[in-house]
């Protein structure tokens, strides 16, 4: 079977020119893809009115009130919407995108800033969202800024009433004054920023890569369908015939596609390591070592796929819509968050899903290892299929071509 | 050398495709299988040649059955399916490196059986280059690898030129001289002269055929 396993690579590698060329295009695709992304974020970020949830104490009447303004007075209405609610509803709804973030109004602020007290606001944005960040620390200055010089409007007031009645200052109002500029000083103070994790606990560049890296991965073997598809069973029964087992052809030529298709999958993979994704180097290494079980899944599906029909045209397009539906509904394309709750739960568990969540995984350097198992399932499912194809296309009822 | 085949029988799914098949022949004997598309001469066929297992029956070689022998049914069976056993990006040789040793390639392409078949003439071809002739030729030499003395031929000479057939029914005559047997399922008239005895396979059962030139009557037959 060795013969047989080195003719295969024969066969294959004639290809490999082809194939560089299609994965450097197709990275070139994926570069403008994921570019043309983040621009459409920014400008969807920079041209809608933000939804932001209010969650925290927000019962004070002081709050309600000022929560009122700027809802219908404040100009920033035209860009935020506020909407107060639980802390774990904002939650699942900046999950699920529905909102752009929320604050968390700690325990007794509004009494607190009225005393000239600083407790942190924590807002929490997701990651495509972080630009929101700026925002809210502008509107958060501003409104304890407002707060804070109404009151000292009020010590001016009380003081000048004390002098105007002929009354000797009290030392507490020069301290009140003093806290005044410590407190305008120290704005910075005045708010937290936690960045809610964005899809797989990821921010959402790196999600993306991984979920491209993954379709890339799957594309870039298309090429081989020119060699890979049977037009007739011929050498099949044959091999039969001597002795080579449906399984024992689909094995060699299943080792030889691995074999080919690994060159230009790490080449793909090299050019990423040079490329700024907003990953450390460590973690482009986890991506390399990862490849290798994401290349079997992807070599054992398209061998199946290949294996399936009987015409290289008809192959390429199938391979080619199941890889980018699958790849779609899999949140490897778009954030997943994106989709109905039904679909992401079934698009996590779909191969690709299941190969992008793998690759997030390893980036987090936790919780591999059930989805490596995921995708070695997976591999020897679609291998034991293309098996299933072979010995269908070998063994026929017809018993002809 | 004579083999027997017994009874064999085949269905899928409820559907008998071979119900009754049996028939002998001895040494230097050509068996031609007749028969209309789709009444499972290419099935029997497959089944002598071990690509599928039969529900029952025997193949007897020298009185050891071949099916349960996979081993000596390997080594003494060729087999020449329909379609192209080749791999089209490859020359011949490379297709031929994956049945023969180097040095029973040098050997056969020295005066053996490649070289009878003319295979020296485009060994360096690749096979997507290649007329039907030269791919029909390369396929048998790939099957008659290790010299087997029992040849199953699923039609080889169709959609050939006649240059082609003539070629190919040389070869076969002399491997008929040579003591070998062959066993041809055929539509063609110039294979069909080849055979020494006719069957004609019909609802699931091989009965014997005296061909006699009438193409009306055989035509009526099947």
């Amino acid at each position: 079977m060795k013969t047989y396993y080195d003719l295969q690579v024969k066969r294959l590698a004639r290809l490999l020119p082809c194939v560089a060329i299609i994965a450097v295009l197709l990275l070139a695709g994926a570069s403008v893809v994921l570019s043309a992304f983040s621009q459409y974020d920014t400008d969807r970020a920079e041209n809608t009115v933000l939804r932001v949830g209010v969650a925290g104490d927000t019962n004070n009447p002081y709050f309600e009130f000022g929560m009122s303004a700027l809802k219908t007075l404040d100009s920033s209405r035209f860009a935020v919407e506020l909407v107060a609610m639980e802390e774990a509803t904002a939650r699942r709804l900046l999950e699920n995108g529905e909102i752009t973030g929320y604050v968390v109004v700690p325990e007794g602020f509004t009494e607190a800033a009225l005393r000239g007290e600083i407790r942190p606001i924590t807002c929490v944005v997701s990651s495509g969202t972080s630009g929101m960040v700026t925002l809210f620390k502008t509107e958060i200055a501003d409104v304890v800024r407002d707060l804070l010089v109404e009151s000292q409007k009020g010590v001016y007031g009380l003081s000048q009433s004390l002098r105007d009645a002929g009354q000797p200052q009290a030392d507490h109002t020069d301290r009140l004054a003093l806290r005044f500029v410590t407190l305008i000083l120290r704005r910075d103070k005045l708010y937290e920023v936690t960045e809610h994790a964005g899809v797989d606990g990821l921010p959402l560049l790196p999600s993306l890569v991984c979920g491209i890296s993954v379709v890339l991965l799957w594309l870039v073997g298309m090429p081989y369908a020119s060699v890979l598809i049977r037009r007739d069973a011929a050498l099949g029964r044959v091999l039969a015939a001597k002795g080579y087992t449906p399984l024992m052809q689909t094995t060699a030529e299943y080792a030889a596609y691995v074999t080919v298709l690994a060159p230009p999958v790490y080449a793909l993979a090299a050019l990423v390591f040079f490329a700024d994704i907003g990953i450390t180097a460590g973690e482009k290494v986890r991506l390399l070592l990862a490849a290798l079980p994401l290349l079997l899944l992807a070599a054992a599906f398209l061998l199946f796929v290949f294996f399936l029909v009987r015409d290289v045209v008809s192959g390429m397009l199938t391979a080619f819509f199941a890889v980018v539906a699958l790849g779609y509904i899999s949140g490897c394309l778009y954030p997943l968050y994106a989709f109905p709750v039904a679909m992401q739960t079934a698009g996590a568990w779909l191969p690709t899903g299941v190969s992008r969540r793998y690759l997030a995984a390893l980036l987090q350097g936790e919780g591999a290892l059930p989805l490596l198992c995921a995708v070695l399932g997976y591999t020897a499912l679609f291998f034991a299929a293309a098996v299933w194809a072979r010995r269908h296309c070998v063994v026929n009822e017809r018993g002809g071509v | 050398m004579h083999i027997e085949i017994n009874g064999v029988a085949k269905s899928y799914h409820r559907r008998a495709v071979l119900r009754e098949v049996t028939f002998a022949a001895k040494d230097g004997e050509c068996i031609g299988i007749l028969g209309g598309n789709g009444c499972g001469k290419s099935t029997l066929l497959s089944i002598l040649a071990g690509v599928q297992p039969a529900d029952k029956g025997s193949f007897l070689l020298e009185g050891n059955d071949l099916f349960r022998y996979t081993k000596v049914l390997r080594e003494r069976v060729g087999y020449v399916p329909q379609g192209t056993p080749l791999m089209e990006e490859l020359t011949a040789r490379d297709n031929l490196r994956l049945w023969y040793t180097p040095a029973e390639l040098a050997r056969e392409l020295d005066g053996g059986v490649l070289s009878m078949l003319g295979v020296n003439e485009f060994l360096k071809m690749p096979v997507s280059k290649m007329s039907g002739g030269m791919k029909k030729r390369l396929s048998i030499g790939c099957a008659v690898a290790k010299r087997p003395s029992v040849l199953l031929l699923d039609e080889p000479m169709t959609a050939l030129d006649l240059a082609c057939k003539q070629r190919i029914f040389a070869y076969l005559e002399e491997r008929k001289r040579q003591g070998d047997i062959l066993v041809l399922v055929t539509h063609d008239v110039m294979e069909m002269q080849l055979c020494d005895r006719w069957y004609v396979l019909k609802d699931g059962v091989l009965a014997p055929y005296l061909y006699d030139g009438d193409r009306e009557k055989l035509a009526a037959s099947l």
